[in-house]
């Protein structure tokens, strides 16, 4: 077996944009991360650097170097030999290699190899079994380890003794997991075809891509009774803003009450789940025994996180929902082009119904943000207000390129990637260090000066971009035209 | 059948008409110089090979696409700048529709049809019935055929004077195509509806066609009736001692491996052949449609 190949084979699967991101990610996670260790003089500053880094694992774990499974399944399912087991070396090397080489640099100045290996092999493992287990199972993986982080005398940290006592046994699990399986979506029959089972990896990204699955494959994926419908109250000429939010569909449609039951049982079950978690942890106090302690708690910190992620989540899908509806030339648009009845206002309607149903909700999670950050003395918190603002700018200026038509040139896109990148990554990556006030003064000015240029360098770019748009928009004849 | 076009609106402004259409795609041409007109109460046959162009010239006819130049009208207004009442009176259906996935076969016609101010409901209720469409289910839920129906329906049930469609037959089976071409012909036969459809089929467009159009790598090689196809271009075969008076303008030409060369053919305006079929040895052959068709797009 080629060494060298089975290193870069899951960097080779990888689609190139994504590729150069996570090694973006997890470059500036290394360097951050350890540079904030060593000019930090708190003596358990290098547990939450590797906590940084393995989180920072766990994404590219469950990004890109899970992609060699699709291989894998290609490479079984045409008969071709020594792939699957290439693919399989390629995983593993790169998940040892992400581990010990950071608890290696970090060893060297606070001398724990070998746990921090492991702590960051664990997040590693995370990421796989995330990727590879059914979505709920995601759910359970992400409250393990809130729970992990309230609950530290439960489960020994890596800063404590007796760490390794379960930190090894569970990642000799995870890794059978794993192996388990992978070898279970290899040799199934029909891997692709989706069902309630199917794991991300076979779901997002490049696994729907290889699937082949057209827009509407989640419509088609629904059980019936999970199905959303419309209402068509008062559509027609005289609404025409109603009448384009149906024809936009997705989150942009209006429901009936029944049709959002509906649509978000399974969003309401996941919250609701998570809430009684967290109001169990309350009730049996431990970190946290009062609501401040709670809120300056780790698990705060990781529900800031997850709170931050799903808003950049939700403005990226309704992006990834408009860039569909204006790429397919025989769906909505040859529709929406000839439908009579839309009136001369009809580009400023098309923004106002695809606008405000986002930015509303973005809107509404920005002041759970503001609320939660009056109610924090942590700095970095207001990275979580930030959040949704900076996503509805995305959304804004995005959904104007796409009704334009404008593509914004390399440069920008690049820049727009880096920053957004420098923003939301370093953003989550700083969470842990500034908020309990472990840096030193020097880092926290220094990162906030960073974070205040990039912010007003995202803004102006973005407000750049929104300019292009709406200008190529006013020079299109109609909106509906496909790019 | 054919549909006959009505002389008498051959003075009004013609539904559809395209002048000098060039549009390319990532520096390939896909359109070069098209100039067609349809007439009203004509049914036009647009037939050309896989990447010929058809969807590309329908689309950019209806102002679906802005081509790189040229100018493309409905009713006489530019097709990318359509008016309300221009497009309630035509109606498209494009080649596998998806459009209003989330909605079921009822929902949408339910919405589309309030934007219509002749929309036959009555119409869009029976024919989804007699062609068997769940109304209930999800329109992401059916078969392509199934979708190609509905969305048939949608187009039929606005009651268009023009009726653009593309590739209608692609995902019918026999028996719903039979159905389509029959209603094609009644509402050009009965209402006067004008009809552009793009297809691979011949038969169907000998069934219903008055007129057919021949698109072959971006450029419109022929525009005429469907009787005339059949009078107006022959197979012209040449042995190769003669090969000298090979016409230069043909529409194709082929050399066999014997050396003979054929080529198409077409009258001149007085009804003549080119001047090598009166030579010792050429000869002319009499192309149906669909040999026509293969002649020149091979």
């Amino acid at each position: 077996m080629n060494i060298k190949r089975a290193l870069l084979l899951p960097w080779q699967v990888a689609h190139v944009a994504v590729r150069w991101l996570a090694l973006a990610l997890f470059g500036a996670a290394v360097v951050g991360a350890t540079a904030f260790g060593i000019f930090s003089h708190q003596p358990d500053m290098w547990v939450r650097t590797a906590g940084v880094i393995g989180v920072a694992e766990a994404l590219i774990g469950s990004s890109c170097l899970m992609n060699p499974v699709l291989l894998a399944i290609d490479a079984h399912q045409l008969r071709m030999p020594g792939i699957e087991r290439q693919a399989m070396a390629g995983v593993l090397l790169n998940g040892v290699l992400g581990s010990f080489a950071p608890a290696v640099v970090i060893g060297w100045f606070s001398g724990h190899v070998l746990v921090l290996a492991v702590f960051v092999a664990l997040f590693c493992v995370g990421g796989f079994l995330w990727s590879l287990l059914p979505r709920y199972a995601g759910l359970v993986l992400y409250l393990a380890a809130l729970k992990a982080t309230m609950f530290t005398s439960w489960v020994p940290g890596p800063g404590k003794a007796h760490f390794l006592a379960w930190a090894l046994p569970a990642l000799v699990l995870g890794l059978v997991l794993v192996a388990v399986c992978w070898r279970r979506w290899v040799l199934a029959p029909n891997p692709y075809r989706m069902s309630r089972r199917s794991p991300p990896v076979l779901r997002l990204g490049l696994g729907a891509a290889v699937a082949g699955r057209g827009p509407h494959s989640q419509l088609n994926r629904r059980h019936p009774w999970l199905q959303a419908r419309a209402d068509l109250r008062g559509c027609g000429p005289r609404h025409p803003v109603r009448s384009l939010r149906v024809a936009l569909g997705g989150s942009y449609q209006p429901l009936t009450t029944m049709g959002w039951l509906r649509q978000s049982v399974l969003v309401i079950a996941a919250v609701a789940m998570l809430v009684a978690w967290i109001a169990v942890m309350i009730l049996q106090g431990e970190a946290a025994r009062t609501f401040s302690g709670i809120l300056h708690s780790d698990a705060m910190t990781f529900l800031v996180a997850g709170g931050v992620c799903v808003s950049i989540i939700y403005a990226s899908s309704c992006l990834g929902h408009l860039r569909l509806r204006w790429s397919c030339v025989n769906a909505e648009l040859p529709l929406l082009a000839l439908l009579p009845g839309l009136g001369t206002g009809v580009k400023r309607d098309l923004l106002r119904a695809s606008l405000w149903p986002p930015l509303r909700i973005l809107l509404l999670a920005a002041l759970l943000a503001l609320a939660l950050v009056t109610r924090l003395s942590g700095r970095a918190e207001v990275f979580a207000l930030l959040a949704p603002i900076s996503a509805a700018g995305y959304l804004v200026a995005f959904t104007l390129l796409i009704f334009s038509g404008q593509r914004p040139g390399r440069w920008t896109m690049l820049g727009l990637n880096s920053l957004g990148l420098l923003l939301f990554g370093g953003g989550l990556f700083a969470l842990p260090f500034s908020s309990t006030g472990g840096a030193s003064a020097l880092s926290v000015v220094l990162l906030w000066g960073l974070f205040l240029i990039a912010w007003l360098a995202l803004a102006a770019i973005l407000l750049w971009s929104a300019r292009l748009g709406w200008r190529g928009l006013q020079r299109r004849p109609h909106p509906f035209l496909s790019n | 059948m054919n549909a006959m076009p009505d002389p008498s609106c051959h003075t009004a402004v013609p539904p559809l008409a395209v002048r000098d259409l060039v549009h390319c795609y990532e520096g390939s041409n896909v359109l070069t110089g098209v100039n067609l007109v349809l007439q009203p109460g004509s049914v036009l046959g647009l037939i050309g090979r896989n990447g010929a162009g058809k969807s590309t010239l329908i689309r950019a006819m209806l102002g679906l696409l802005q081509p790189l130049s040229g100018t493309a009208t409905v009713f006489g207004e530019p097709a990318l700048k359509l008016g309300d009442a221009s497009k309630a009176r035509l109606a498209y259906v494009p080649q596998q529709p998806e459009a209003l996935a989330w909605l079921t076969a009822r929902q949408m016609l339910d919405f589309v049809g309030r934007f219509y101010p002749r929309w036959d409901q009555g119409f869009a209720d029976r024919t989804l019935e007699r062609w068997q469409i769940p109304p209930n289910k999800l329109l992401a839920r059916l078969s392509p055929g199934e979708r190609q129906r509905v969305d048939l329906i949608r187009a039929l049930a606005s009651q268009p004077e023009l009726l653009v469609l593309d590739e209608p037959a692609a995902a019918l089976d026999p028996v719903a195509r039979r159905e389509l071409l029959r209603e094609i012909a009644l509402r050009a036969g009965e209402s006067g509806t004008t009809v552009l459809f793009s297809t691979h089929i011949v038969s169907d467009l000998e069934r219903v066609a008055s007129d057919v159009a021949f698109l072959h790598q971006g450029r419109l090689l022929m525009h005429c009736t469907i009787d005339e196809t059949k009078e107006r271009y022959g197979r012209l075969w040449l042995p190769e001692r003669i090969h000298y008076a090979a016409p230069t303008q043909s529409l194709s030409r082929r050399r066999h491996d014997d050396g003979s060369l054929s080529l198409v053919v077409e009258r001149d305006a007085n009804g003549a052949w080119p001047e090598a079929a009166n030579l010792p040895g050429a000869r002319v052959d009499a192309l149906g449609l669909e040999d026509l068709f293969v002649e020149i797009a091979e």
